[in-house]
């Protein structure tokens, strides 16, 4: 049984997805984007790095009608037609400016970021921007429920090694701001991070030995109840999983031929072997199935490959 | 499509002296880097490969664990390969400190220096840093007579440019007028007086902590007298990294996500006066055999028509594959026609997940056509 804290589109507000270059992350959040569209929830997909392709994804066009603060991608999703995407992206300067205007700085803010003057004193503490990114997220989540202008922001997360820095940002600047408004936010992005009714983790990765044990030594690392980051998890996504039973009991059977049509089906039930030997090793450790998604044989995603694995996931108990 | 010149990437690697190898995340960029490291070993040549956090296997299977820090380690060689190899795992902060230590005037300064959290923050995080330590080590290998190639895996980043304007970022960064203003108050023994005179210091301190901003004001004053020194070196490691001697490899993925970041590197890097003179496509699928998916899958049709499953699900299984290295020569041709004049190398990938030395091994013979 699934209980409701365990779904993660109604449990939580705010879904970071994480995981390292090349494991589809940008795919994943489009998936998950989809996912909760179709199950009527309103949904703010925010990007941070402004990687072009998203948008493309979530099969949208700009100018498709009103947008609030973001890019309306889609409307009238799901069977009772209110769910709906918006795309929105963040930028570092953009958070500065923003959080200079809460204190009161509006009018230095453009001059400020314009002349560099504060990209060098930032420097000062570590993860300021960062942290910043993170209080204009908060902000946005801060906005989210039912009379609110959505009901849930995913965040496309950073690339690489670099989402880890910028989960930590808050605990790092908490201990070494003293004092003042800074400080504040920090705590209180912090604080927002560790409540599991606010904020999920959702990590991804592909099902190959070297990403799998990166993703096993970065959960270890950000759901430690006494580390820096100690965030909830969601759902751990296993994207690009290749599946052909059939292909792979013929050449167990040992009744494939010589040449290209036996080097074909050999090498499609290794790999097959590989990746289901990669997700029970995951399935494992982490005590729950993960969230699989199909390999797609194409190179490049459209929306209707978003919109086909959208469909499979939701048929996950905490997708659903 | 035209074929790998192998000789060429052969001969390119054999008249380097420095190689970078650049592309993002997730492609393959570090076993690259060490494929060509250890393939240039084997042609007789000195090397020394600088590796940015390879992952654990990587570094497993080249022998470096637990040995590699920031000073060069020697890994062993099968015995045909006649040079050396040589791997420096990047400790951008000890790098840093390096700089410091060479470039101080007193041992005084050097510890205020290091002991200073603003200068922590900036060897450690600021971004361009790394890529500027990746770029600082480079220059210093390069100018050491045990290794006559240096090969580097850059930072995993979407920009080339930052590893190739990283000297120019950090010499702007020390240069900036705030530089100026915390530091001229300095000089004049006015110091107290003009800081607190500097409204808008004043605001930034309110905005981040006073304590902070200290701690900033400390370390340009200590770093004064220096940076003349600092600025002298990131230009000489500039010239390196534009010089003939350097050469640049784009590694990609037949994803098209990662053609189109490839795309951009060599744009970048071409109009920052760059050429890149190689290509290494990682992680093709094989192809199996000269037909189409098209043909494939008709013969699979034939198959079922015939009522023989297990010939119809070989064919559609052939199908699958080539269908998938058909989509993947779309996505990576406008990269292939891009730089269709320079060597390119493609590697296919393998059934197995197999232990990260043979890869390297794979990616080498692909590249050097062996």
């Amino acid at each position: 049984m699934t209980s409701a804290s365990d779904r993660l589109f109604t449990a939580t507000r705010l879904v970071v997805v994480a995981g390292k270059g090349g494991v589809g992350k940008t795919t994943v959040t489009a998936v998950l984007a989809n996912a909760a569209a179709d199950l009527g929830l309103r949904v703010l997909v925010v990007t941070l790095d402004g990687r072009p392709g998203l948008d493309v994804l979530l099969g949208g066009s700009p100018g498709d009608g009103a947008s609030y603060d973001g890019d309306l991608v889609k409307v009238g999703r799901g069977t009772s037609g209110s769910g709906s995407i918006h795309l929105r992206t963040l930028s570092a300067s953009e958070a500065l400016q923003d959080y200079l205007a809460t204190q009161g700085l509006a009018r230095l803010a453009k001059r400020l970021v314009s002349t560099g003057v504060v990209d060098v004193v930032a420097s000062a503490a570590p993860g300021i921007d960062d942290l910043l990114v993170l209080g204009k997220i908060k902000h946005l989540v801060g906005l989210a429920g039912p009379d609110g202008p959505h009901d849930l922001v995913i965040v496309d997360g950073p690339a690489a090694g670099h989402a880890l820095a910028l989960l930590r940002s808050p605990a790092n600047i908490a201990s070494t701001v003293r004092g003042g408004p800074l400080r504040s936010q920090a705590i209180e992005v912090r604080d927002m991070l560790r409540d599991p009714q606010r904020s999920r983790l959702v990590l991804v990765t592909l099902p190959e030995t070297t990403p799998v044990n990166e993703l096993l030594e970065t959960m270890q690392a950000v759901t430690d109840p006494n580390g820096d980051v100690s965030m909830a998890l969601g759902p751990v996504i296993v994207n690009g999983v290749d599946h052909a039973p059939d292909v792979e009991a013929l050449v167990e059977s040992g009744a494939v031929p010589d040449g290209d049509l036996g080097a074909a089906a050999r090498f499609r039930a290794t790999k097959c072997a590989v990746h289901r030997r990669e997700v029970a090793r995951l399935d494992l450790e982490l005590g729950r199935p993960v969230v699989r998604l199909p390999h797609v044989a194409r190179s490049g995603l459209t929306a209707d490959d978003i919109a086909y694995l959208a469909t499979v996931a939701a048929s996950h108990e905490e997708l659903s | 499509m035209t074929k790998p010149s192998v000789s060429d990437m052969e001969s390119m690697v054999e008249s380097a002296r420095v190689l970078v190898c650049c592309g993002s995340g997730g492609v393959g960029k570090t076993t690259t880097a060490a494929a060509i490291a250890v393939e240039a070993a084997r042609l007789g040549r000195r090397v020394v490969v600088i590796t940015i956090d390879p992952a654990k296997r990587l570094a497993d299977a080249l022998g470096m664990s637990g040995l590699l820090g920031n000073d060069p380690v020697r890994l062993d060689l099968p015995a045909d390969h006649r040079g050396e190899l040589w791997a420096v795992m990047l400790d951008a902060k000890d790098t840093f400190d390096g700089l410091v230590r060479r470039e101080a005037r007193t041992e005084r300064q050097v510890d205020e220096i290091l002991a200073n959290p603003f200068y922590v923050n900036i060897a450690s995080r600021l971004s361009g840093s790394q890529e500027y330590m990746a770029a600082e080590k480079l220059f210093e290998l390069h100018g050491d007579d045990r290794f006559d190639l240096v090969v580097v895996d850059t930072p995993p980043s979407r920009e080339a440019l930052d590893f190739l304007e990283a000297p120019k970022k950090l010499t702007n960064f020390l240069d900036h007028r705030v530089y100026r203003w915390l530091v001229a108050p300095a000089r004049g023994g006015l110091k107290i007086v003009n800081f607190a005179a500097q409204p808008i210091l004043r605001t930034i301190g309110r905005v981040i902590g006073a304590d902070v901003l200290a701690d900033a004001v400390d370390f340009f004053r200590a770093f004064e007298g220096i940076e003349d020194g600092f600025r002298e070196r990131a230009r000489q490691v500039d010239r390196l990294l534009r010089s003939d001697a350097t050469r640049y490899v784009v590694v990609a993925s037949p994803r098209s996500d990662t053609v189109e970041e490839a795309l951009y590197f060599t744009d970048q890097l071409g109009r920052a006066g760059v050429v890149t003179s190689g290509l290494v496509v990682n992680r093709l699928q094989p192809m199996f055999g000269r037909g189409s998916s098209k043909s494939a899958t008709a013969n699979a049709r034939r198959a079922e028509n015939d009522s023989d499953a297990t010939l119809a699900l070989l064919h559609g299984n052939l199908a699958r594959l080539r269908a998938i290295g058909e989509a993947e020569e779309t996505s990576i041709k406008p990269l292939l026609d891009r730089l269709s004049d320079v060597p390119i190398a493609r590697v296919a990938q393998r059934a197995d997940d197999v232990h990260d030395l043979v890869a390297v091994a794979d990616i080498g013979a692909a590249i050097f056509g062996r």
